[in-house]
């Protein structure tokens, strides 16, 4: 009996720990920690040592044709050596799972609204706002217009490669974000590539401002709305010249504005940060040393390790092509080949309308539109919850869009949102193949009128000496104004008329400046017929007219003038603030530390470099200046979405306008202030704060104030780096905020042979943070340096 | 003797039997092991603490040594911030626990008959 309870003690306690070890700790972030730790198929499988030298793998697998060599270089860049286009995506689909595996699972389930089934209740809520927007509706209507096209052979060649790698993965082989949240990859489909082309969609192009313009509308008054809020600047400098003649007869424009609609209570959903944007340029071999042209290209995205972007050189009989990819997606989204090179920036217009719906019925079924009933169409959503079973929604599809912002127990406050990204026609896998294969500018525009969602500034160049950019995807054809508020859905006057035909969108090629460029400023001066409204309210401002105004005095350009310019942290906005704000300041009033700060401003040459110190106190500066200024809308902002006004205005109202209105405080009712006060008053406060910050053992150099902080797709402090120092501010074309900046540095010289290329970006080709190779390029980055890029030849 | 030899048993079984089965292979092994064995309670457990404590903590200080200690070094900092060797320890103390247990547990069902 004895030994028998012996026994049974004794086992209950070691099937206990082995349970314990098997599962999460529920409610707890502790990962299984038997399945972790032990040696064989825990953590410990998941070490790569930096591998620093090349080497050359064979890809066997019964999918493949013909024979597929793949070199790794040096920095375990892969160059793939097909014999068939569609080997080559094989090859690219399998390469992408064994580095990035985990990265395109969260990638695609973040986007899908299957966050929950990993994470449980707490991601609920914002998958359930994923499926709400359409995202997947979005997928299935690319995937369905894909396989009109040949190329979905592509798309379907890169699923197998993926789920090749997956199908010869044991348990001890997956990376380990699955293992610490215990669950298994699941196999590719063509519907997670287009989840992660929508996902990349969304980061760039669901902005808008529509809901808080609605009310500054409502609130401020259209005088007002007008004044603090103009789309256009004088001194503009559009991606379109302004000598560039818009030679065309636009068609469905139409006078009548949309009627303005009361205040939105509406919470807005956390948007992408607005400065997410990017740079690029080609100049004209008359501009450059060589003679041939020179192509340059840095995409500003949120930055996360792993990167966003993964490196290779994709080689078939037909194409030889170097660049970056998205790991998801066949083919190359920026890079070049042996005779032409492209790069792109994000289209800033506005492609998001918001439609208020008015129910017919408490079940929210019907809605009326110019009078008719109509009927929603309602789709049941499911998510498995992890550790709390199915849970099921509905979403209403209405005839403007899917119903994202909805008020229970009202029913005329839903909100149904129209998204070009929704039913984009086009076709990115031709645009991408297109760009790849091509050879010259025609092959250049005839791939890119395939390209629809999210709007690219598709800048190009070519050995023979051909440089262009067009404003290229589907724009709406709007009235004046129309989108920039939230309108009625009860009417189809609110409706969009049409899309922007592909030959009338904004497009050069081979201006007399000898240089093309983008920095999402305005495409075009107001001589475009089309109106078009910015996604975030105003659009880019110092960038834009930053770049341009060098590139126009630059000659005899060079490559080390091309790596200077990436990396230039000149800032046009204190040389357009500063001058100003410190003419405001009586000399006379300012104390011992005030004095000090008044002269290091003074002498400040604009650049935001490592050890100046005037980035520290002009931003400090300009942050209160601008708060204080516009007090009034921050005190509304308490009770309403608000727009702000842009830094640009701001900026002109304290040259042109110091006595208006709003510089006026309205805390205080006995005293009108005006952009004198203001400065002053903020001029203290920051001389004050900065004594502070250094009196607590800081020097007053940039590096010590800004931080760059690279985190983990998942957010594990561990796998993330925030110890980066780095140059440069949003606002210079070295545009780096506090978790992002260019995502990729490309440069592309043209030259008699094959084109010399340099290139680097914030992470590092393997995704896996036990890897030496996981952030293996961070430094070199944040030091301004680049690789070589090679694109090898056939051997 | 017996002690040695079913530890080095133990070892080299529980090693095998992780190349193909899931990481609980070691709770198994061990209460085989500790079945077979047939030593009184404590002595059983210790047993089955020090080899699978040894097979786990070599293990993986040969992962250690052959590229993960990189990733050691993070999964530390995840774990509280202690540092990849100290980690191996661990790894080896939870084995060996698990290891103690099973073969306690072995031997106890052997003294039942």
């Amino acid at each position: 009996m004895k030994s028998i309870l012996k026994f049974g003690l004794s086992a209950l306690i070691c099937l206990f720990f082995t349970l314990l070890l098997n599962n999460p700790i529920p409610g707890t972030q502790i990962p299984p920690l038997g399945k972790v730790l032990n040696p064989f198929t825990g953590f410990w499988q998941n070490g790569e040592q930096e591998i620093k030298k090349q080497e050359t793998v064979y890809l066997e697998h019964p999918g493949l044709t013909g024979k597929v060599k793949i070199i790794f270089d040096q920095r375990r860049v892969p160059h793939i050596f097909a014999e068939t286009t569609q080997d080559a995506f094989f090859a690219q689909g399998y390469l992408l799972a064994q580095h990035r595996l985990w990265q395109m699972d969260i990638s695609t389930r973040s986007s899908s609204g299957r966050l929950s089934e990993i994470m449980g209740t707490k991601t609920l809520e914002r998958d359930q706002l994923q499926r709400r927007r359409g995202m997947v509706f979005a997928a299935e209507n690319a995937v369905n217009n894909w396989k009109k096209a040949p190329e979905f052979s592509f798309v379907e060649a890169y699923t197998n490669g993926v789920n090749a790698f997956i199908d010869q993965l044991r348990p001890a082989d997956y990376p380990i974000e699955f293992k610490l949240l215990n669950y298994k990859p699941e196999h590719w489909t063509p519907l997670k590539t287009a989840l992660f082309n929508k996902a990349m969609a969304e980061m760039l192009s669901r902005a808008n401002e529509d809901i808080e313009m609605t009310n500054v509308r409502k609130l401020l008054g259209d005088s007002i709305t007008a004044d603090l809020y103009p789309q256009l600047y004088p001194n503009e400098s559009p991606i379109i010249p302004n000598d560039v003649v818009f030679d065309f007869t636009p068609i469905g424009l139409s006078e009548t504005s949309p009627p303005s609609i009361g205040l939105i209570e509406h919470k807005v959903y956390s948007k992408p940060p607005p400065q997410l944007g990017s740079n690029n340029w080609a100049i004209s071999g008359s501009k450059t040393a060589s003679g041939y042209p020179i192509l340059c290209n840095d995409p500003h995205l949120g930055l996360t390790l792993p990167s966003i972007w993964f490196e290779l050189q994709i080689n078939t009989p037909t194409s030889n092509v170097y660049g970056v990819c998205l790991p998801g997606v066949p083919g190359i989204v920026i890079g070049f080949n042996e005779t032409s090179a492209w790069g792109v920036t994000n289209v800033g217009h506005d492609v998001v309308d918001w439609y208020k719906i008015k129910w017919t019925d408490a079940n929210k079924e019907k809605y009326l539109v110019d009078g008719q009933e109509k009927s929603a169409e309602l789709k049941i959503e499911a998510y498995e919850v992890k550790g709390q079973g199915t849970v099921y929604d509905t979403v209403r599809y209405t005839q403007w869009g899917p119903v994202v912002h909805q008020h229970p127990g009202k029913l005329d406050q839903d909100l149904a949102m129209r998204w070009v990204a929704h039913n984009s026609g086009g076709n990115e896998l031709k645009t991408f193949h297109g760009l790849n294969n091509n050879s010259n500018y025609t092959d250049y525009r005839k791939a890119i009128t395939n390209f629809a969602s999210p709007a690219q500034n598709i800048v190009y160049a070519n050995k023979e000496g051909d440089i262009s950019i067009t404003v290229q995807g589907q724009l709406p054809i709007r009235t004046l104004e129309q989108g920039m508020t939230v309108q009625s859905g009860e009417s189809t006057t609110a409706d969009w008329r049409g899309f922007i035909p592909m030959d009338q969108l904004p497009h050069v090629k081979n201006p007399v400046r000898g240089f093309v460029s983008s920095a999402n400023q305005r495409s075009t001066n107001a001589n475009y017929p089309y109106p078009y409204l910015s996604m975030h309210g105003g659009f880019e401002a110092y960038r834009g007219r930053t770049l341009n105004r060098k590139l126009d005095t630059m000659e005899q350009i060079t490559v080390a003038d091309m790596k200077a310019l990436q990396t230039d942290v000149y800032g046009l906005k204190p040389t357009e603030a500063l001058p100003a704000l410190l003419a405001l300041l009586d000399q006379a009033e300012l104390n011992q530390s005030e004095k000090k700060y008044f002269n290091l401003l003074a002498t400040w040459n604009y650049q935001y470099e490592r050890k100046a110190s005037g980035p520290i106190l002009f931003n400090t500066w300009f942050d209160n200046f601008y708060k204080k200024t516009w007090d009034e809308i921050y005190a509304l902002a308490k009770d309403h979405e608000m727009s702000f006004p842009r830094n640009r205005r701001t900026i002109a109202l304290l040259n042109e306008a110091p006595n208006h209105n709003f510089f006026d405080l309205q805390e205080t009712t006995d005293k009108k202030e005006t952009a004198k006060d203001i400065a002053k008053m903020t001029f203290t406060e920051m001389a004050k704060k900065i004594a502070t910050w250094e009196g607590d053992g800081n020097t007053l150099e940039w590096s010590n104030y800004k931080k760059l902080s690279i985190n983990h797709i998942g957010f594990i402090p561990a796998f993330s780096r925030t110890d980066l120092t780095v140059e440069g501010d949003p606002k210079t074309l070295n545009a780096i905020g506090a978790t992002w900046g260019p995502s990729w540095r490309m440069i592309v010289a043209f030259g008699p042979g094959k084109p010399k290329a340099y290139g680097i970006y914030p992470g590092g080709q393997s995704g896996n943070p036990g890897s030496g190779n996981y952030d293996n390029m961070l430094e070199d980055w944040a030091d301004g340096k680049y690789y070589e890029l090679e694109l090898m030849d056939r051997q | 003797m017996k002690f040695i030899l079913g530890m080095i048993g133990m070892i080299g079984a529980g090693f095998l039997a992780a190349q193909i089965l899931p990481w609980w292979s070691a709770v198994l092994i061990s209460f085989i092991a500790g079945a077979i064995l047939n030593m009184n309670g404590w002595k059983s457990f210790l047993c089955g603490l020090v080899a699978i404590f040894l097979l786990w903590g070599l293990s993986a200080g040969w992962s250690f040594h052959h590229g993960s200690f990189i990733i050691a070094d993070r999964m530390g900092e995840l774990f509280g911030g202690v540092g990849g060797v100290a980690l191996m320890f661990i790894t080896g103390l939870v084995g060996g626990l698990l290891g103690g247990l099973g073969s306690m547990t072995g031997g106890y069902f052997r003294k039942i008959f």
